[in-house]
């Protein structure tokens, strides 16, 4: 079985989907025994969540349209 | 009766059923390793192929090597043991007293001496064995099958003997009186090693009353091995072979080494696949630390040579290896491995000042009693290799590195380059079209409108790569006008290699830095290189994520804080990593960006950027997870990990 250290490693992979199928298949396993690297596994998935969905750093519209419009006076002819 | 405690075993327990019928009891050993049951299935099996199967030599002189070697070792739980059960197969109390005390003046025929004086030797100068010492057998008409059975009890005694100390076994019976001035005739130059006779005050002999404590001739030094025959047998036909070479990915040659006797090599493989492999307490890295650091102190430079490359193969370099090796104090582990060496070590190497407090400690650590006791079997485990490969004289395997199924023993390795899934992600059916394509294409014809376009399309994912650069408001506008600009000028380096929402990133991610450089803060840019120079990230916040106070606060996390608040702790949280893991995250998490996409905006290799994201997901996990679930932050490995 994997060792926690290269469940670890995996970790981002694992949760991009970016494994080859052995070796997804051999994650599940280890975190289907390991508490820690499930604990680990779940609490990252679930941050990750929250952070995509945040709309983190947003910007205001009324910013966007002084920034377009600025622009526009510039590299319009 | 030990230092750890014993758990009930079912009365069909077969290795206890086996014991009560050859030994009529179940010895304490065995009973102060009940925490991990399938650690005493794989010893019992090991010593019952060595010490029960029939073989070349007979049980007895089997039992007496055991004695004589235990004895040498001042272990009083295996002389006890193993005294009885002299005593049980009908050998003479004064018999076993000589064994003992001066093998030598015991009546016994001169195949018998050699053996035991082979066995001392090896047990007390490992180093010093060499295929001298296996001619000096032959010539006395002893075969390799039986020097072999020698070399594997006496390998099989370190390992009891280990064992029994670090469980703190109680002898079974009261050990005999020789045992208390063992070795007064024999033990000459026991002062050589640590403990062993001093106490009880043994008179130095000279060379030619103890052979095996003389020193080799000059140029003995690793004379060639390996010293014995060995039976031509094949991983196809030969399943403990099959085993080896598909977990290493080759076969050892301390197993190989071994074919005179099968049965003795397939419970070895069993050991190995139980005692090392498991990984669900000690980690297999945890383990392959052990045998090296006690391999290296035992000067066993085949051992060391292969658990190096077992050690690279887990990903651990080389220069970590060679320093655990060297001196483990100085490998910037962690304190916990750094106490479990200290540990093992102990065990290993001084045995007679190990104790209770020595598990104690380990505890403290945040190790659970069963991983500290895997930690004795792993030590025991070596002493048991390290003895095997000094009478077997194996040269170091150097097969291994390219031999080694990669994917299995290093998904790292085998994750280095983009997955097939990515590849197939960017190549798989040709790339989809860029959707801003057609407005590109006017653009470039400088249509400024179609230009303006685009920015409104974009103007988010700009914002947000330059925010999370510069990390105020005011800089990130100023940022963000300079890429649209910079961009516009330069549309004609756009070759659409890339999509234009990464060239664009890619444009917006300079800006922002030129940003930060022109602001000659102390917001460093130095950290955007150097990753090796980081070291490892130790996840510490590894509480499972419920239950929770409320079922809101486990189950949909995002209940738990309103939107607004939700977004300010991610961005506090975002802004508080170094820059190069908050930009890996900030384009593949918040812009969601592909892997590729976000390393070609930022300019690297996806290994990199991979590496980046992970180390920068798991800050960021590490920065809000408290925020998240109820229970405050537990330590990295708590001990039921």
């Amino acid at each position: 079985m994997l060792d926690c250290k290269h469940v670890v490693d995996e970790l981002s992979n694992y949760l991009d989907d970016e494994v080859a199928a052995a070796l997804r298949q051999e994650i599940g396993a280890h975190l289907g025994e390991c508490r820690t690297c499930r604990a680990l596994y779940d609490s990252t998935r679930r941050i990750l969540r929250i952070v995509t969905d945040s709309r983190s750093f947003d910007i205001p519209e009324e910013v966007s349209e002084r920034i377009v419009q600025r622009l526009m006076k510039k590299i319009e002819p | 009766m030990g230092f750890f405690r014993e758990v009930e075993q079912p009365a069909a327990f077969q290795p206890f059923v086996a014991l009560r019928e050859t030994l009529g009891f179940v010895p304490n050993l065995f009973r102060a390793q009940t925490l991990l049951p399938r650690v005493i299935e794989a010893e019992a099996r090991v010593a019952a192929a060595v010490l029960f199967n029939a073989g070349a030599l007979s049980r007895i002189q089997k039992e007496c090597i055991l004695l004589k070697v235990a004895a040498a070792q001042r272990n009083a739980y295996c002389v006890a043991a193993h005294w009885q059960v002299l005593r049980g197969l009908g050998v003479p109390e004064e018999r076993l007293e000589r064994v003992v005390r001066a093998h030598r003046a015991a009546e016994l025929p001169a195949d018998d001496h050699a053996l035991l004086d082979f066995s001392l030797r090896l047990s007390r100068h490992p180093t010093w064995v060499g295929a001298r010492d296996l001619d000096t057998l032959r010539e006395l008409g002893l075969t390799d099958r039986q020097i072999l059975e020698t070399v594997l009890v006496a390998a099989l005694t370190e390992f009891l003997c280990t064992l029994s100390t670090g469980v703190g076994a109680v002898p079974d019976v009261t050990p005999p009186v020789a045992f208390d001035t063992a070795g007064a005739g024999d033990a000459a130059g026991a002062g050589a090693t640590a403990g062993a006779g001093e106490a009880a005050g043994v008179r130095l002999g000279t060379a030619a009353e103890a052979p095996w404590d003389a020193p080799p001739p000059a140029g003995h030094a690793a004379s060639a091995g390996p010293y014995l025959a060995t039976a031509g047998l094949r991983p196809e036909t030969f399943p403990p072979f099959a085993f080896f070479r598909e977990r290493f990915g080759f076969i050892p040659g301390i197993f190989r080494a071994q074919t005179l006797c099968p049965d003795v090599l397939d419970a070895e493989a069993e050991m190995v696949g139980t005692v090392l492999l498991k990984e669900d307490l000690l980690t297999r890295t945890q383990k392959e630390y052990i045998l090296l650091a006690i391999s290296a102190t035992n000067l066993n430079t085949y051992c060391v040579a292969v658990h190096c490359e077992m050690l690279r193969n887990l990903g651990i370099p080389d220069d970590l290896s060679d320093q655990i090796a060297v001196d483990h104090h100085l490998a910037g582990l962690s304190p916990a491995d750094t106490a479990l060496l200290d540990f093992a070590l102990t065990l290993a190497r001084r045995s007679a000042a190990f104790g209770a407090d020595d598990i104690a400690g380990l505890l403290r650590h945040g190790f659970s009693e069963e991983q500290a006791l895997e930690a004795v079997v792993m030590t025991a485990l070596t002493r048991f290799l390290n003895t095997l490969q000094m009478g077997l004289g194996t040269r170091p395997d150097f097969r291994p590195r390219r031999a080694f199924p990669v994917e299995r023993v290093n998904p790292r390795t085998a994750a280095a380059g983009p997955t097939d899934e990515a590849m197939g992600h960017l190549h798989g059916e040709g790339p989809e079209p860029d959707p801003d394509d057609d407005l590109v294409t006017l653009a470039r014809a400088r249509d400024a409108k179609a230009f303006g376009e685009l920015v409104r399309r974009h103007a988010g994912r700009v914002h947000r790569t330059v925010f999370g650069i510069v990390r105020n408001a005011e800089d990130a506008e100023d940022a963000m006008q300079d890429a649209l600009l910079r961009a516009y000028q330069s549309l004609d380096d756009f070759r659409g290699t890339a999509r234009f929402s990464t060239w664009l990133t890619r444009i917006a991610v300079n800006a922002g830095l030129d940003k930060v450089r022109a602001r000659k803060t102390h917001d460093s840019l130095d950290d955007l290189r150097d990753d090796a120079e980081d070291g490892e990230f130790q996840p510490r916040f590894v509480q499972a994520w419920g239950p929770a106070a409320s079922p809101a606060a486990s189950d949909d996390p995002e209940r738990a804080h309103a939107r607004a608040e939700r977004r300010a702790l991610v961005e506090a949280a975002l802004l508080t990593l170094p820059l190069k893991y908050r930009l890996a995250v900030m384009l593949r998490d918040i812009q969601q960006m592909s892997t590729e996409e976000a390393a070609a905006a930022l300019g690297l290799g996806v290994p990199t950027l991979k590496t980046r994201l992970l180390r920068g997901r798991l800050m960021l996990r590490e920065e809000l997870a408290p925020h998240f679930q109820r229970r405050p932050a537990d330590a990295w490995r708590d001990g039921d990990a």
